[in-house]
């Protein structure tokens, strides 16, 4: 389990002090994979940093299983550190190293034997489907296969944690597509606890169990994936939330209004994104249904169901279709009103 | 044939004076590579926020490198002649001239480091620290080795510049094939030893420049 108390990061220069952590509390548990997600700036790659101590913060704590990595002495601090795996943007292999090389180098530094290293890289280049890219040198792989690399260096040392610092920023949507799947089989086969930071929505969709969002060095709302695309509360969080769940109406559809129509937003979350809500609200009132627009997305397997639609009707029948709807869904918003 | 029969009467000078510059090249070259390598290293480290900065330290060492670089290279000859007595046991000869070479050739290569250490990238070295690595382990295992052809040709530079250099050693009778050039050539207005030397000198940094670039080039993998 990793907790951050109070976590603050100050940088200063001869002119100014600049606060890319502002006091953030979190705790991330076993086995979880926590996306924090923010605009570039809002201090997701300090606050990685301080998990791992690459960034000491300027106060609070970090504890990791116990274990108080802001009061650690620097060589146990190094210690510590061969067990929390890292995968970065630009993946930051060892130019002059080959691919097994790169793996072998944090079992060299943690003072492993060569059999053991031997085999074991081969077992890593084996999970993370490299076995024939040995002994090639980096900058002969492409952007994927270079994370790979980074990949099996990081669980080298069957750490327990792994941080990804915008570890697919970097990559095609196919091939960010498959390190999303490898991350996700990592965690699931190793129960390695995984904290990712990004400024993709899609990744935290894909993959994470929580997410924090951060802007101006602070967490401003966290929770479970899922309930942060059905309810996000905040300005930015809806705005992260519109990258993937993101409805445009044309404007001639906005254009034509009608005395006997509205047009209505629906969300269904759940179970309820699968029942016929609509159907049922078409036989019991006098009201015929437009969809202008609609998508179920699945998110962690649950589906979360956005429709747009005009209500077409007598007003007295469109407001208990509405009020129906209200009781129904998920939410229910009236996006634009008839024309009075 | 005229040519061919000079070229033969001068033969025993050339030869020596081949072996002097020999001489002196070896020893100032791998004295460099010995001091300057970790000079250059602890140039970098002590400007490095990543690897324990001691600004001081790199100010200072710094200054001192700009001063000797800044001296001219007859000057720092004759200023250096105590030193070279106490170090070679004597001031003329190419042993001596060694000394002021090497000194002067130190802080040279140790620039050539630290501007390749620079080229290191910086996120392998934060990656290296994130692996729990020491400050040994990322000099030997990443810094040496992802900056060693940058390495090797600063070392060319180096010898070259020293084979120019080693020319004006003549100062303090330490030959050399340079020093042949000067003295036979251009004093006595003896074309034929003049422009064989210099073709001797032309082949010679050819032959440095090439052997340092190839090198360079197999130990690159970037």
């Amino acid at each position: 389990m990793i907790e951050l108390r109070n976590v603050s990061k100050v940088y200063e220069t001869k002119t100014k002090r600049i606060t890319a952590v502002n006091d953030v509390s979190l705790t991330i548990e076993n086995g979880e994979i926590f996306g924090i997600v923010g605009y570039s700036g809002a201090g997701k790659s300090s606050l990685l940093r301080c998990i791992n101590m690459l960034e000491k913060p300027t106060s609070g704590n970090v504890i990791i299983d116990g274990v108080e990595l802001t009061a650690l002495p620097a060589s146990k601090l190094r210690e510590v550190r061969q067990s929390i795996g890292m995968i970065f943007q630009h993946f930051n292999l060892i130019a002059n190293r080959t691919v097994a090389g790169n793996i072998a180098y944090p079992m060299e530094v943690a003072g492993k034997s060569k059999q053991e290293i031997k085999a074991r890289a081969s077992e890593l280049l084996e999970l993370v489907g490299l076995s024939d890219k040995a002994n090639t040198y980096p900058s002969q792989l492409s952007g994927g296969q270079k994370q790979r690399v980074g990949i099996a260096r990081a669980l080298a040392n069957s750490p327990k944690v792994l941080l990804c610092d915008e570890a697919t920023s970097a990559l095609d949507p196919k091939t960010t597509q498959s390190i999303l799947r490898l991350l996700q089989e990592i965690n699931q086969k190793l129960g390695i606890s995984i904290v990712l930071i990004t400024h993709e929505m899609e990744v935290i969709k894909e993959i994470c169990h929580r997410v924090a969002i951060m802007a101006e060095g602070r967490v401003i709302e966290e929770g479970r994936v899922y309930n942060i695309f059905a309810t996000p509360r905040e300005n930015i969080t809806r705005q992260f939330v519109q990258t993937v769940l993101d409805f445009q109406l044309p404007d001639h559809l906005l254009n034509q209004r009608g005395e006997d129509r509205e047009i209505v937003k629906v969300m269904f979350q759940g179970d309820r994104a699968e029942t016929p809500v609509i159907n049922r609200m078409i036989r019991s009132f006098q009201v015929e249904v437009n969809i202008l627009h609609g998508k179920i997305e699945y998110i962690q397997n649950i589906p979360l169901g956005t429709f747009i639609m005009e209500l077409i009707g007598e007003k007295r029948e469109r407001l208990k279709a509405l009020d129906f709807l209200v009781r129904e869904t998920a939410g229910t918003e009236v996006i634009q009103h008839a024309a009075s | 044939m005229q040519l061919l029969d000079q070229i033969i009467a001068i033969w025993p000078d050339l030869n020596k004076a081949f072996y002097e510059t020999f001489f002196m090249l070896s020893f100032s070259v791998s004295l460099s590579a010995l001091v300057g390598i970790p000079l250059g290293m602890l140039l970098y480290i002590s400007d490095n926020h990543l690897l324990g900065e001691k600004l001081w330290l790199n100010r200072s060492l710094g200054f001192i490198v700009n001063v000797i670089r800044s001296t001219p290279f007859i000057i720092l000859l004759v200023a250096l002649i105590p030193f070279t007595a106490w170090v070679a046991g004597t001031i003329v000869g190419p042993q001596a001239a060694t000394v002021p070479l090497t000194i002067s050739a130190i802080p040279f290569y140790a620039r050539l480091v630290e501007s390749s250490l620079k080229e290191v990238n910086r996120g392998v070295i934060e990656a290296a620290l994130a692996m729990g690595s020491s400050l040994r382990q990322i000099v030997f295992k990443i810094l040496l080795v992802e900056a060693r052809s940058g390495l090797i040709l600063g070392l060319t530079v180096t010898t070259i510049s020293l084979l120019g250099y080693s020319a004006m050693a003549g100062i303090v009778g330490g030959g050399g094939i340079g020093d042949l050039a000067i003295r036979f050539g251009y004093y006595r207005f003896d074309n034929t030893v003049m422009f064989t030397t210099v073709v001797i000198l032309v082949v010679l940094v050819q032959l440095i420049q090439t052997i340092g670039d190839r090198l360079a080039h197999r130990l690159d993998k970037r």
